[in-house]
């Protein structure tokens, strides 16, 4: 009762304006998940700004820009015009076949592997701890370990060429394969699941009919996303002998011929840009269809609604009429040729795409002229191999290994807060409905899509070129690589924001930038602080491979143990590019869960 | 409101048991919560049975322990003459291959065509895993063809699944469980996601078929009078417990029948409860 009493009186005196027991109300309590949130916000502020300082930078990277723009500006001068050779061309274009083929075979490989690894992880499917462990195991490690590392890797067993950049994307594709396809595993809806197993099947019967037939547009998706992402990594694996275009790269730049290198990389860009039109393309033939037939489906629904209030529907005993008619007319349809499905045009179109893609495996494996002898005697050398770069003891263990492993950490920090400074902002402008205007949209998409073909370990050469060699030139390079990754991530965030909300909050009378702050923002924020600590994740994997071509962090000890045939110092380091890479992804799934 | 007055009321013959269900009890979260509380009944071979009661009240338990989706916590259950809970592995798969169930969601695969669903339901009878309707052979595609023809469905044999309505889905479902060939016929709730004119078409569907090919029938309904139109005996079930077990013919009162969904709480105090757990998915 004197509770009442107290509430009731309290209304009153605010209604009538004399005092307010509201005043210590007004400001957010704080909660403990509020504290928790601050904190987290402060150790990423510190850990950007600690990682800016230790790569060199200043805080916006511009003034290195401008700093080392005269010498950028020369370095560039002597690229134009880009211009190929024309005796080298024959070369070239084998080179760049061969780079296709090899990505094509190479995630091939990584579908082979990846795909029942990441069924055997998931925990709907293995229900063995043990097992599930070890799948684990191996998904983690071909993950954190670069393929440009496999890469140096698998050339020493099999020598320089196509077969070592093939194993190479292979192995490492297996980690996001199966990591996605365990997802996609552990995603599906058991009740089908459920229907299959009371049909009496078994536990083969159950993966093939019950979670398999579930999972294929997600597995085509993957497949496609890979098969992008390793278009993109195959060019540079030639860089340390993997075959393909990036021996070409090199080659290049070992030999200053800066036109030719220019050249090279516009046709990689332009290679890229065509094959991510492809997938886009194939994806649609195979996954659209997928959409328009929801939509049908909805349309559909709402129309037997609509009749089912118009009219009181069939009787049953008329239905039953119906059904002995429709008996007779089918005993006419089920020739032998209705028990195999009809040539719609949508079996047409999935078939086809299924033959092309199975005559590229196979030319593939011709074109770049991979002998079965040579992967046999190759990887009879593995087992040795391995013995080798298993360290008896701690004499690789060196100071240097611990700096430049935080310079690797720094680099990959610093370029992910660059990308996300520049991003965040940027990706207004690059979703459609958020872009002041149709040209700015247009403008903006395109400068992202080229930002984003342009292969991120050429970025590094040039900036090595133009400011010297050292961690600063690999974050930023690393942080241009970055933007194009992440902007299109958000920008298609934005893009997917309901207009609903934004409907509300525009009523209020609000300018577009309130609008986009209060109604965009907020649906994006989860997925934008998701997609961060994925791009962080990415970046440190990353950093420890622009050291390769002089951009600082680990990767030069990576590339340096290997020439000089120290295969315990290069064991030990792989190992602890492992741990690092690991550990931020750990970090990254911690904080991906909590926000989502 | 319907009285079970209809002359169709067949007295299934008093043969063995289809099922025998003695002093069942399921307990989850370690005993805290007592989903079946010693519940037996026997149906022999041939009856059609409905189970009702509230939400919560156990009826979809009291199913999946039938083929072992669920194990009992204690009590024995026994389906055409083999004690359920002590089959191995193999035999529990030639078991289920004789049980078919309908689920409240159908529970098929949407992205695939209506007839690869229903040869799903020839896996207990082959060996080995399939992709795609043309992995089965063919004179089990004929069979799908027929029991899609049964559902009135065989036109829409090579469409995808999930464009087809609710109605449509869950007869798929049933021409699945038809295309086992099975003694006996679980449905929970199976049209308790559909309207009321589709659930009436489809209930008369799947009675019709099981009569036809001597199925017994467990069926869990919230749909009294759709019941009371066809089934040979009512079971109730109230927080676990058989409140209710009466053959369906003119002695049986509606009243007693709907008893069983009323609030018997003489205190209220549990009024709350029931209101928010008592939540028709036909509405």
């Amino acid at each position: 009762m004197s509770a009442l009493d107290t509430s009731d009186q309290r209304t009153q005196r605010n209604r009538n304006g004399t005092e307010s027991d509201f005043s210590d109300q007004v400001s957010r309590p704080w909660t403990l998940q509020r504290a928790q949130i601050w904190s987290v916000v402060v150790l990423v502020v510190v850990a950007f700004v600690w990682s800016i300082r230790r790569v060199g930078l200043s805080f916006s990277g511009i003034a290195e820009i401008i700093e080392g723009w005269p010498a950028t500006w020369r370095l560039l001068g002597r690229m134009v015009p880009p211009f190929i050779p024309s005796e080298d061309w024959d070369v070239v274009t084998s080179a760049a076949f061969d780079t296709f083929f090899m990505a094509f075979a190479g995630t091939a490989l990584g579908l082979v592997l990846g795909i029942p690894l990441g069924l055997l992880s998931a925990r709907n499917v293995m229900p063995w701890a043990p097992v599930r462990g070890l799948a684990k195991l191996a998904i983690v490690f071909s993950r954190a370990i670069p393929a440009l590392v496999f890469a140096i890797f698998f050339v020493r067993i099999y020598g320089i060429g196509v077969l070592p950049g093939v194993i190479a994307i292979g192995i490492h594709s297996i980690g996001m394969i199966g990591k996605l396809t365990a997802d996609a595993a552990e995603d599906i809806d058991p009740g089908p699941r459920e229907g299959v197993a009371s049909t009496g099947a078994g536990p083969m019967q159950d993966l093939s009919t019950g979670v398999w037939s579930q999972m294929v547009p997600t597995v085509i998706t993957i497949s496609l996303y890979r098969l992008e992402l390793d278009f993109r990594s195959a060019p540079i694996l030639g860089w340390v002998g993997a075959g393909g275009i990036g021996v070409l790269l090199r080659a290049y730049q070992g030999s200053l011929r800066y036109q030719e290198m220019l050249g090279v990389t516009l046709l990689i860009v332009v290679l890229v840009i065509v094959l991510e039109a492809l997938s886009a393309l194939t994806r649609h033939a195979l996954l659209g269809t997928t959409e328009r037939l929801s939509g049908k489906v909805k349309q559909s629904k709402s129309n037997r609604l609509g009749s089912g209030l118009a009219s009181p529907g069939t009787k049953i005993a008329d239905w039953i009429i119906d059904r002995s008619k429709q008996r007779a007319t089918l005993r006419n349809q089920l020739s032998p040729r209705r028990l195999t499905p009809p040539w719609t045009t949508e079996r047409v179109k999935v078939n086809t795409v299924g033959l092309i893609f199975s005559a590229l495996l196979v030319l593939s494996l011709i074109i770049p002229d991979i002998g079965a002898d040579e992967v046999i005697t190759g990887s009879g050398n593995i087992p040795e191999m391995l013995r080798r770069l298993t360290p008896n003891d701690w004499s690789w263990f060196t100071d240097r290994i611990v700096s430049d492993l935080i310079d690797t950490l720094g680099i990959g920090i610093s370029a992910t807060g660059l990308a996300l400074l520049f991003a965040i902002p940027f990706s207004f402008l690059a979703a459609s409905n958020t872009a002041p205007g149709r040209f700015v949209y247009l403008c903006s998409r395109s400068f992202m899509l080229l930002v984003r073909c342009a292969p991120e370990l050429v970025v590094a050469v040039i900036f090595v070129a133009a400011i010297g060699p050292g961690p600063r030139a690999g974050s930023l390079a690393l942080a241009i690589a970055m933007f194009g990754f992440i902007t299109k991530l958000f920008a298609d965030a934005i893009e997917e924001a309901r207009q609903g909300i934004r409907d509300g909050v525009t009523s209020t009378g609000s300018t577009r930038l309130q609008e986009s702050t209060t109604a965009v923002l907020p649906q994006v924020i989860t997925s934008k602080i998701s997609n961060s600590m994925y791009l962080l994740d990415v970046a440190v994997r990353n950093s420890a491979v622009v050291g390769i071509v002089g951009g600082g962090g680990i990767g030069f000890l990576v590339i340096n143990a290997s020439r000089q045939l120290e295969w315990e110092t290069l064991g030990g380091i792989i190992f602890c590019i492992f741990l690092v890479v690991y550990a931020i992804e750990l970090l990254a799934t911690w904080v991906r869960r909590k926000v989502t | 409101m319907a009285s079970p007055d209809d002359g169709n009321v067949i007295v299934p013959d008093s043969g063995e048991a289809a099922v025998k269900v003695i002093n069942l009890v399921k307990t989850f979260d370690n005993g805290s919560v007592t989903a079946l509380d010693r519940v037996s009944f026997t149906v022999p071979k041939g009856q059609l049975l409905v189970i009702i009661g509230l939400s919560g009240s156990g009826k979809s338990t009291l199913l999946r322990h039938l083929n072992r989706l669920h194990l009992p916590t204690e009590g024995s259950v026994e389906v055409l003459g083999q004690d359920v809970p002590a089959l191995t592995r193999p035999e529990l798969r030639i078991l289920r291959r004789n049980i078919g169930f309908v689920f409240q969601q159908f529970n098929i695969v949407g992205r695939v065509t209506c007839i690869e669903n229903v040869l799903s339901g020839a896996l207990g009878r082959i060996r080995g895993p399939r992709i795609g309707a043309m992995m089965y052979p063919k004179w089990l595609r004929v069979e799908a063809f027929e029991q899609l023809d049964r559902v009135g469905l065989a036109d829409r044999a090579w469409q995808r699944t999930d464009t087809l309505s609710g109605g449509q889905q869950q007869r798929v479902a049933i021409a699945r469980s038809l295309m086992q060939k099975p003694k006996i016929v679980l449905a929970d709730e199976p049209v308790a996601s559909l309207d009321p004119e589709i659930s009436g078409q489809v209930m008369d569907l799947l009675v019709q078929c099981c009569i036809e090919d001597e199925i017994t029938v467990l069926c869990s309904l919230h749909q009294v009078d759709l019941a009371l139109g066809w089934a040979h005996r009512l079971i109730g079930l109230r927080d676990g417990k058989v409140v209710l077990d009466s053959p369906v013919d003119e002695s049986l009162d509606h009243n007693r029948v709907m008893d069983v969904y009323r609030e018997l709480d003489p205190t209220g105090a549990k009024r709350d409860e029931y209101v928010s757990s008592d939540i028709d998915p036909i509405s």
